[in-house]
């Protein structure tokens, strides 16, 4: 147990990731006096020892174990310094401009405060230049993303590496677990830095459980911790958010709504020869399924996106009897797996029950069938590219080794649990908007001082990966705030 | 029974996993729900010796780190022993145990898939974090030694 803390400061931000970070270092570069709280653990490149158990449960909300009430699909979280930057797959994906005008048209926010395409389009470099973003270079790319490039191609699909936020990076594949190398530029190695220089204080293991507001200013009270300030920053995600907001009595009803997980499902092959995808960059090439960005539908479609985990990972992902489980595992070096990324329509909600959230959600039968199509499109592009067998990790899966077997795609039964869906970028919860929780000025509506700042806050699903839509969201706030 | 899934027990002892067996290894559950984890990791990993080992580290996760979820991992645990007609889950053979884990797996009923689900992804994700059923995978391991 930490030793209780409490001060005074201007403002108070909760949450390190990628919007409490980035709002945290404007707001202290402003002059602002700020507290920068953070339930994890403070961790850097020293803790990170690249053993799958250890690593989940120091890095990640419920040691990697949270998930939707009914246990299909786990929800990836950081819980540490830098939140799930620390964790992610360092990819960088600006929000379409044509994201941007369908909330404009359908969640109104036409009217947002002078804020242009163009700023947006600005804040969005700007968070990328903080993150030492590039493309990665087709050297980069390792064996499985290639094999899924490499198959792509010769069936007429297009793809790109993709950009990402590591520099010096020396393929050791660990990016799930926190990088050794200090080469991803999560914001415990960006912003959170910058934070600190400009006179912020950090204080990690300090879980915050209610804000208090009113006309003097907040409270906010937790474990161990209280701090008193003028305002409050809310940056705990779209899970956590709703909970802390929930549990202060603020925010209606609203609050926890209209949630996307954006759920993605995995393809894992096995060629005849080494892939090792547990080294070089996980996810390093993305194969362009028939992703659709329009400004009546926002973002749709789907894509497929090279990914890698370790032994325990990998053999926890596949539902089979252990009897047919171990060969495969036999063949762990030869194993190739993508993940197909389809973005959701917003159908599921959190609520807060004795201390913690339970994560409702059914996908759509909209959302299922394209997820087979993108489970088929990724079959196709690893048989293509040579694989002996492709499964689909579902209890029911056979291998598959022709196109004939694709077929059989059609008729997995996808129920609840039977396919290991994993979902890393959840949005919602807080929507912005008029009919949303959260005002067009970042204020939660009934309040003065209470904003919110992540990706609680978008209406429908803002991008593939939401770290850079997230950071361009902070970004746009400080410029509201003067920062 | 909702938010299991969450209890799905990623093995989190870090440092100390493997356990030393001492008196000083913390504990979440009762004898007779011991008795029903190690069923299950040797269901989940046809096993017998591995489930052993297994369930301690699970039992010292739910005891620290995963208190908080250990209330409903000790339900699927109680579902699983007492949720089925014929003898309790702990007292199957092996070869009955694995077979049940996997119909449960496939059931028409959605909580018998989600504690299946829960009960074979803690199991297999804390074994196959241990350093020792690596070689088995050729896995070449951390960089970090």
């Amino acid at each position: 147990m930490s030793n209780p803390r409490s001060g005074r400061f201007e403002d108070v931000v909760i949450g390190s990731g990628a919007g409490g970070a980035v709002i945290a270092a404007r707001l202290a570069e402003a002059g602002r006096s700020v507290v920068l709280l953070e339930e994890g653990p403070r961790v850097g490149r020293a803790d990170f020892n690249q053993r799958e158990g250890a690593m989940y449960s120091l890095l990640y909300r419920d040691a990697g174990g949270q998930a939707t009430a009914d246990g299909a699909i786990s929800v990836m979280q950081g819980r540490c310094l830098g939140g799930s930057t620390t964790i992610n797959m360092g990819d960088v994906v600006p929000m379409e401009t044509a994201v941007l005008q369908h909330w404009r048209h359908h969640f109104g926010w036409s009217d947002w405060g002078g804020i242009t395409d163009d700023d947006v389009h600005r804040a969005a470099q700007r968070a990328k230049t903080d993150i030492g973003a590039s493309r990665i270079t087709d050297a980069e790319v390792n064996t499985n993303n290639g094999l899924l490039r490499d198959g792509a191609k010769k069936l007429g699909i297009a793809g790109q590496p993709l950009e990402h936020n590591r520099t010096g990076c020396v393929g050791s594949g660990y990016c799930l677990i926190g990088c050794a190398y200090d080469a991803k530029k999560g914001t415990h190695l960006s912003y959170v830095p910058r934070f600190e220089a400009a006179g912020g204080e950090v204080w990690c293991d300090a879980r915050v459980d209610r804000v208090e507001h009113g006309a003097a200013g907040v409270v906010v009270s937790g474990v161990a911790v209280r701090v008193e300030a003028e305002r409050v920053f809310v940056c705990a995600g779209t899970i956590h958010t709703p909970g802390i907001l929930e549990r202060s009595g603020l925010g209606g009803g609203q609050v926890g709504r209209n949630l996307s997980l954006q759920p993605q499902g995995p393809v894992l092959a096995v060629f005849p020869h080494k892939v090792d995808l547990h080294r070089g960059i996980p996810q390093s090439f993305g194969v362009d399924g028939p992703l659709e960005v329009s400004v009546e539908r926002g973002l749709g479609g789907f894509t497929i996106e090279g990914v890698a985990g370790g032994p325990a990972m990998t053999a926890s992902l596949v539902p089979l009897p252990m009897r047919e489980l171990k060969p495969l595992l036999g063949l762990y070096r030869q194993s190739a797996a993508a993940l197909c990324l389809v973005p959701d329509r917003p159908s599921g909600r959190v609520v807060w029950s004795k201390g913690r959230p339970k994560i409702h959600y059914a996908p759509t039968a909209e959302y299922t069938a394209r997820l087979r199509e993108a489970l088929k499109m990724g079959a196709r592009c690893y048989l293509e590219a040579g694989a002996s067998a492709v499964r689909i990790p579902v209890v029911h899966g056979k291998e598959i080794r022709s196109e004939k077997d694709i077929a059989s795609i059609d008729d997995l039964p996808l129920r609840s649990c039977d396919l290991s869906m994993i979902s890393a970028h959840p949005q919602g919860t807080c929507r912005m908007g008029p009919d949303g929780a959260v005002g067009m000025d970042f204020k939660l509506k009934g309040t003065d001082n209470v904003y919110v700042c992540d990706a609680s806050l978008f209406p429908t699903t803002s991008s593939t990966h939401t770290m850079v839509p997230v950071m361009t969201m902070a970004h746009l706030l400080a410029g509201q705030l003067g920062a | 029974m909702t938010g299991l899934l969450a209890t799905a027990g990623w093995q989190v002892w870090g440092k100390a996993a493997g356990g030393s067996g001492s008196g000083q290894v913390p504990r979440a559950f009762s004898p007779w729900q011991m008795a029903t984890l190690e069923r299950a990791c040797a269901a989940s990993l046809e096993d017998a010796d591995a489930a052993v080992v297994t369930a301690r580290e699970l039992d010292a996760h739910f005891a620290t780190t995963g208190a908080e979820v250990a209330p409903d991992f000790a339900l699927a645990l109680a579902v699983m022993e007492f949720g089925h007609a014929g003898r309790r889950f702990s007292r199957l053979s092996l070869d009955e145990a694995a077979e049940t884990l996997d119909a449960w797996a496939r059931s028409k009923v959605g909580v018998r898939r989600q504690i299946a689900k829960a009960l074979r992804d803690a199991a297999r994700f804390t074994w196959f974090g241990r350093e020792e059923t690596w070689a088995a995978l050729d896995y070449d391991g951390p960089w970090i030694r």
